[in-house]
């Protein structure tokens, strides 16, 4: 009930808007009746605010978030990540090149002293004046001679030395290529020593080498197929399937299993 | 709430906070400063808040926040709103309101803020003012009777 003692809080929530419709309709037949206090409604009226959307939040960007994260690294770090892989990969290349140019030089340098199997070697030794001393080292059809100037005594004496060892003992095919090598090496260590003193005057003789046949149990280059993760006896099948093809097939049958297919080629 | 909600509310409530905070406060630069404390407060509390309560949250943080540096205060001037006589030939309702204003407390202050610019109703002032609504209302009504009382002298003396 809207009375004279009540009807500025009546009007006062008109003004904030809280009033139901059944008591707007009762404030404002209460107002109708009593019309000397609309001014009042008026007046209340007037005190409800209004924004002033003039005022503004200036720079709200620096409120808004991009992300919960924070980078705590460098955020570049990938890059720097990636250029040092491939720096490393490039020094590792380098560093293996390089190391497989000097084992390939060292394996010429073996190669020269003993590179096959069934290698018949012999060595002649002559005597002074004869300024040449050579090591002969035949290998079937073809030879290989090195060959040294000034021969001393105590070259020869060495060579004797091993000569007697060679002749005391019987020549097998474990210790025949150890005795070549060191034949070898004692004649080059020796040379180093001729090269700079006069060579003396011997009595002319003559020591004769029996030639012998050294096989020799060096490493053989390794094929292909040597390389592959297969067992021993897979590798020489291949090893012989490889040599048939170079030898030439000749009314051969060549049959490869490959995962329960069996492959025959004919020549 | 998620960034994306986060930066909705910033784009959506950063300007009417501050004018809430200015009329609050009655300086810019604080108004200022207490909407992005607010801001951080929600965000520091963003797991804890969802959006659809993110208005009132803010609005609760800045109100107590504009409490407080008002009355850390020992005077308050409205250096942000330059003081204009009031005659017959400027009679700008507006400046009158403000200074109508400036004549409630604080609180009061906030409340009729709240309800005229926001349009909360008293129970979700209550909420956001930690008074109940019964107690807004009184408050709310004692601060309109303030505000029409200042009005009607001032247009006895226009």
């Amino acid at each position: 009930m809207i009375t004279r003692e009540n009807y500025e809080e009546y009007i006062m929530m008109y003004v904030d808007g809280e009033l139901q419709p059944a008591q707007e309709e009762a404030l404002h037949n209460f107002l109708d009746q009593n019309p000397e206090l609309k001014n009042d409604l008026h007046a209340y009226e007037l005190t409800k605010l209004t924004p002033d959307n003039a005022i503004t939040f200036k720079g709200n960007e620096s409120l808004l978030k991009t992300s919960g994260k924070r980078v705590i690294a460098h955020p570049g770090w990938a890059k720097y990540g990636i250029a040092a892989g491939i720096a490393a990969i490039f020094f590792i290349t380098i560093f293996r090149f390089i190391t497989t140019n000097k084992n390939e030089v060292a394996t010429k340098d073996q190669v020269v002293s003993v590179p096959h199997n069934n290698v018949e070697k012999r060595v002649q030794e002559t005597q002074a004046p004869k300024p040449v001393e050579s090591v002969t080292i035949a290998k079937k059809d073809t030879m290989i001679t090195a060959s040294i100037s000034y021969p001393t005594r105590g070259n020869l004496e060495a060579k004797r030395d091993v000569k007697h060892k060679e002749t005391t003992s019987a020549p097998t095919e474990h210790n025949i290529p150890d005795l070549a090598a060191i034949v070898i090496n004692k004649i080059e260590a020796t040379s180093l020593n001729q090269l700079t003193s006069k060579p003396e005057t011997l009595a002319p003789s003559s020591i004769q080498v029996p030639a012998y046949t050294v096989a020799v149990n060096t490493e053989q280059k390794k094929t292909f197929w040597d390389k592959l993760p297969i067992d021993d006896l897979k590798k020489q099948q291949l090893n012989n399937i490889s040599a048939d093809i170079k030898n030439g097939l000749d009314e051969k049958v060549l049959s490869v299993k490959i995962e329960k297919r069996k492959l025959i080629l004919s020549f | 709430m998620d960034v994306k909600e986060y930066n909705a509310c910033v784009q959506e409530w950063a300007d009417p906070l501050l004018r809430f905070a200015c009329k609050c406060t009655g300086q810019v630069s604080d108004a200022h400063d207490v909407v992005q404390n607010g801001f951080e407060v929600l965000w520091g509390k963003r797991k804890d808040v969802v959006y659809s309560k993110a208005k009132a949250f803010l609005f609760q943080v800045v109100y107590r926040q504009s409490i407080d540096n008002y009355r850390k205060r020992v005077k308050v001037t409205f250096t942000e709103m330059p003081e204009q006589s009031i005659t017959p030939a400027n009679p700008d309702l507006k400046k009158i309101l403000d200074r109508a204003l400036a004549q409630l407390d604080e609180q009061a202050r906030a409340l009729v803020l709240l309800k005229d610019y926001e349009g909360y109703t008293y129970e979700e002032i209550g909420v956001i003012t930690d008074l109940s609504e019964s107690q807004v209302k009184v408050y709310l009504h004692r601060a309109r009777k303030t505000l029409k009382d200042y009005l009607v002298s001032v247009e006895n003396i226009i």
